[in-house]
């Protein structure tokens, strides 16, 4: 039962210390308090800094977090950020080669929502995380070469992509049109991007104001964040401001013949309203239903979709969805409870987990916090979690039937 | 993390690390088990003890319990039998229904769940601290008396036949096996042959109170007698999976870990771990041949693989085995002391669960050094396979040990005895 997104398991399992959250309201670093073990910190120009203290962790984890509320794409643009992230993660070519012989590794990821870069790193090594955000913010000058060589490698990535992914990709199509494009783009758009305008893209998509910074480990962290402070000030300036509708999806059903299998989804209002939480607790618990089903989800500010799908067989779930009975309610609104819960519970255990998801949130919208959710179900009663329920209904949902294959 | 309990092994078996209490009881001979086709392998009556093995974490929150079942040397078609039979194992015994298992072991939502690795039939639970004792007792008496009916073994069948594993899945293992053919009958002789003390290891780790394991499991598992088991033979029939993708599939010769694993490991890791690895570099990025490409060690038992695999996509031409070899090759004989470092780094890190280890447990993907259950699995398979207790910094202070030369040796060994092969795309078969 996947959700997509680190697992957030370490070596580590030391659970954060429950604390209170310090914000200071505006300025950088101010009203800082040595004893707090975390600290979140908006700059004047609206990036977020948020540093953890995890004394026991045996890693840090910096998580630098771009915003795509600049930079939505379009048909003719779409993966054009996918590609960005490809060329930005590679650097100069020799930088895995630096970073992973001091015990540092270098992920990416690109969601519809941001761009991804984790560092993980040896207590103490923090620092040269920093100085490659740095390069990663200076921009990079990517060349036609370059650009056709990684979309040759992307053709393999694009061929052999995971079931369930398409699945929920489909979902996201069915719910919100032309809204609704993956991260993953299409290599004949992709085709169409030049040097200049993934510089352009890149300027636009790393202004200061969309970005986010997360430390987590065992790290000071007044000292902490006055580096990423300074570090996130050197990013690119803000251009002109896109205002965009915001989204609104519509119950569907569709046959998809990119992919195989079948889904479910709920159409969620965004990880600040209530319903949203009762969705996903109603999806976890759906998914204990029918083995080998997963759940899709990635905490969004706007409107999403909650998936609950299988890519063994196109039937099934909907039996399901449509007819539970008062006792299945019943029986399963314990298992939602219980599992929404520890799905934000482990993703907080670790630096991993911890630069990850407060990273999404604070990257979407500034004062957002993973613990809101956590409240959110917590609070959640029978009621509720039927209508999360409910919102995979064929008449409030979106049916996937994948018929590819 | 740390384990600060000092090793106790009463096994005969030394490994001078404090990591692990191991307390066992090793009266029955396992590794070296006669071909399931050369039965009787038990002798019935028999009244030997399951053997144990300790690893006590005291940061972690709960508690694995984990039993590892060494196998026979199997044809494809018992080891179809085997991973039904771990399935339903899980699924309820005599003394616990399945709706009473669920309920002593899934409270963490990691419930008693079987499966099998290449030569070990696993069974294992994750629980709250409180609850070990617990779910071993309901493990004991999965083991002890399964229940194997015919509906629990049907429904087991006729779920795997609705599997369609991943598509790196399907291009590792190849094969699919025959799972209509089986027969509950067969299921239970399987169980009667293979469930018995002296093939079983017990796993417990966790928060536990330390030393506490060994006699909870002698008790658990008191008076555990295995009867004779019978010879049987089965014409073998298995069908190939055939991937989407086009592989590339370079195949290294066996060889025996309980030697050679330092070696090995750097190996595999300089070879296939991480992004600066000769996989990533040269087969991705200089050449552009595919966006998934991993060299790994291929656990077999107690045999080990070398196995390096490229995955394109479907209609791509090139590169060949030969070509794959060669350009492997050549990169190896370049690599200095920095491609040394840097896979001694990437050793610490695997160590530790925070790359992906070099080691591929058959279809269940490589060994999961940051999870309590993947150490307690892999706990279980290094014990069986080198005959050395699972310890995180002896694994890094070995790997350090190991000389430039040495590696890139054992390496251009490796590459040059490989067995090469394509499958997939064209419609050819997975192997």
């Amino acid at each position: 039962m996947p959700l997509f997104g680190p697992d957030g398991a370490g070596p580590s399992r030391a659970l954060v210390v429950a604390t209170v959250c310090l914000m200071a309201a505006t300025g950088t670093a101010q009203g800082t308090d040595p004893g707090a073990p975390r600290l979140r910190t908006e700059t004047e120009a609206g990036s977020v800094v948020w540093v953890e203290h995890m004394p026991d962790a045996k890693e840090v984890v910096v998580s630098l977090w771009a915003s795509s509320r600049d930079v939505a794409e379009t048909p003719t643009t779409h993966g054009h950020r996918h590609l960005m992230e490809h060329l930005l993660a590679r650097g100069d070519g020799q930088l895995d080669r630096r970073l992973e012989t001091e015990g540092i590794t270098l992920t990416a990821q690109t969601f519809r929502f941001a761009m991804h870069f984790q560092f993980r790193c040896p207590p103490g090594k923090e620092g040269r995380a920093f100085q490659e955000i740095a390069g990663l913010l200076k921009g990079f000058e990517p060349t036609k070469e370059r650009i056709e060589h990684e979309l040759r490698i992307m053709r393999h990535e694009f061929a052999l992509r995971d079931g369930a992914e398409a699945l929920a990709a489909a979902a996201w199509r069915a719910a919100f049109g032309q809204r609704g494009l993956d991260a993953w783009g299409t290599l004949t758009a992709m085709s169409g991007a030049t040097p200049e305008s993934l510089k352009a893209l890149h300027r636009a998509h790393f202004a200061e104001p969309n970005l986010a910074l997360v430390v987590a480990g065992p790290v000071d962290l007044d000292a902490t964040t006055a580096q990423a402070v300074a570090l996130l000030a050197t990013a690119p300036k803000p251009g002109e401001r896109l205002a965009s509708e915001p989204l609104a999806g519509e119950a569907s059903r569709v046959e998809d013949e990119a992919c195989f299998g079948e889904a479910r989804a709920a159409i969620t209002q965004g990880f600040a309203r209530d319903e949203t939480h009762w969705a996903l607790a109603a999806a976890l618990a759906l998914a204990t239903e029918v083995p080998r089903s997963f759940v899709s989800f990635v905490p969004s500010a706007e409107p999403a979709v909650v998936t609950w799908g299988r890519d063994d067989q196109r039937h099934g779930l909907g039996a399901i969805a449509d007819g539970l009975s008062p006792n299945d309610e019943a029986r399963l609104f314990r298992t939602g409870w219980e599992l929404g819960q520890a799905w934000y519970a482990n993703q907080l255990r670790s630096p991993a987990g911890v630069a990850y998801l407060r990273g999404l949130y604070a990257v979407q919208s500034r004062g957002a916090k993973p613990e809101d959710s956590v409240r959110r179900i917590q609070a959640m009663t029978f009621e509720q979690f039927k209508e999360g329920l409910r919102a995979f209904g064929k008449d409030r949902g979106v049916t996937v039937v994948g018929v590819g294959r | 993390m740390t384990f600060s309990i000092p090793l106790v092994w009463r096994g005969g078996r030394q490994a001078g690390v404090v990591t692990l209490i191991a307390a066992s009881i090793a009266t029955g001979a396992t590794a070296d088990s006669p071909p399931l086709e050369g039965w009787p392998i038990g002798r019935g009556g028999q009244n030997s003890q399951v053997r144990t093995l300790e690893l006590h974490d005291a940061e972690a929150d709960s508690v694995v319990v984990h039993a590892a079942i060494s196998l026979p040397e199997m044809s494809d078609h018992y080891r179809a039998r085997a991973e039904i039979l771990a399935d339903v194992l899980s699924q309820g015994s005599e003394a616990y229904p399945r709706i009473t298992v669920r309920r002593m072991t899934g409270a963490l939502g990691s419930p008693l769940r079987g499966f099998t690795t290449p030569g070990t039939l696993h069974l294992r639970a994750e629980v709250p601290v409180d609850a070990w004792d617990n779910a071993l007792m309901v493990l004991a008496d999965a083991l002890r008396k399964p229940l194997l009916e015919d509906a629990a073994i049907r429904a087991s069948i006729e779920a795997r036949t609705l599997v369609e594993p991943t598509e790196w899945s399907k291009a590792l293992v190849g094969r699919r096996y025959d799972w209509a053919s089986v027969q509950p009958r067969e299921i239970r002789e399987l169980a009667q042959a293979i469930l018995r003390p002296e093939r079983t290891l017990l796993v417990v780790a966790g928060a536990h109170e330390p030393r506490s394991a060994a006699a909870r499991v002698a008790a658990r598992f008191a008076g555990w007698t295995a009867g004779p088991v019978r010879r049987w033979t089965f014409d073998s029939v298995q069908r190939t999976w055939f991937p989407q993708g086009r592989y590339v599939d370079l195949l290294g010769r066996p060889f025996d870990p309980r030697n050679e694993w330092p070696v090995a490991c750097v190996a595999a890791l300089a070879l296939g771990g991480g992004k600066d690895s000769t996989m990533f570099r040269v087969v991705r990025e200089r050449h552009a041949w595919s966006y998934r490409q991993e060299a790994f060690l291929q656990m077999e038992g107690n045999r080990w693989r070398l196995r390096s695999v490229v995955q394109q996509a479907p209609g791509t031409e090139g590169p060949d085995a030969e070509a794959l070899r060669q350009a492997l090759l050549l990169d190896v004989a370049a690599w200095d002391e920095s491609t040394l470092k840097r896979a001694l780094a990437m050793a610490r890190l695997a160590a530790w669960g925070r790359v992906p280890s070099p080691l591929q447990l058959g279809s269940s993907g490589r060994a999961d050094m940051a999870s309590l259950v993947g150490r307690a699995l892999l706990a279980a398979l290094w014990f069986e396979n080198t005959g050395e207790l699972w310890s995180a910094d002896e694994f890094a202070d070995r790997c350090a040990k190991v000389k430039l030369d040495e590696v890139k040796r054992w390496t251009e060994a490796q590459l040059k005895e490989s067995s090469g092969r394509i499958y997939g795309a064209t419609g050819s078969p997975a192997r």
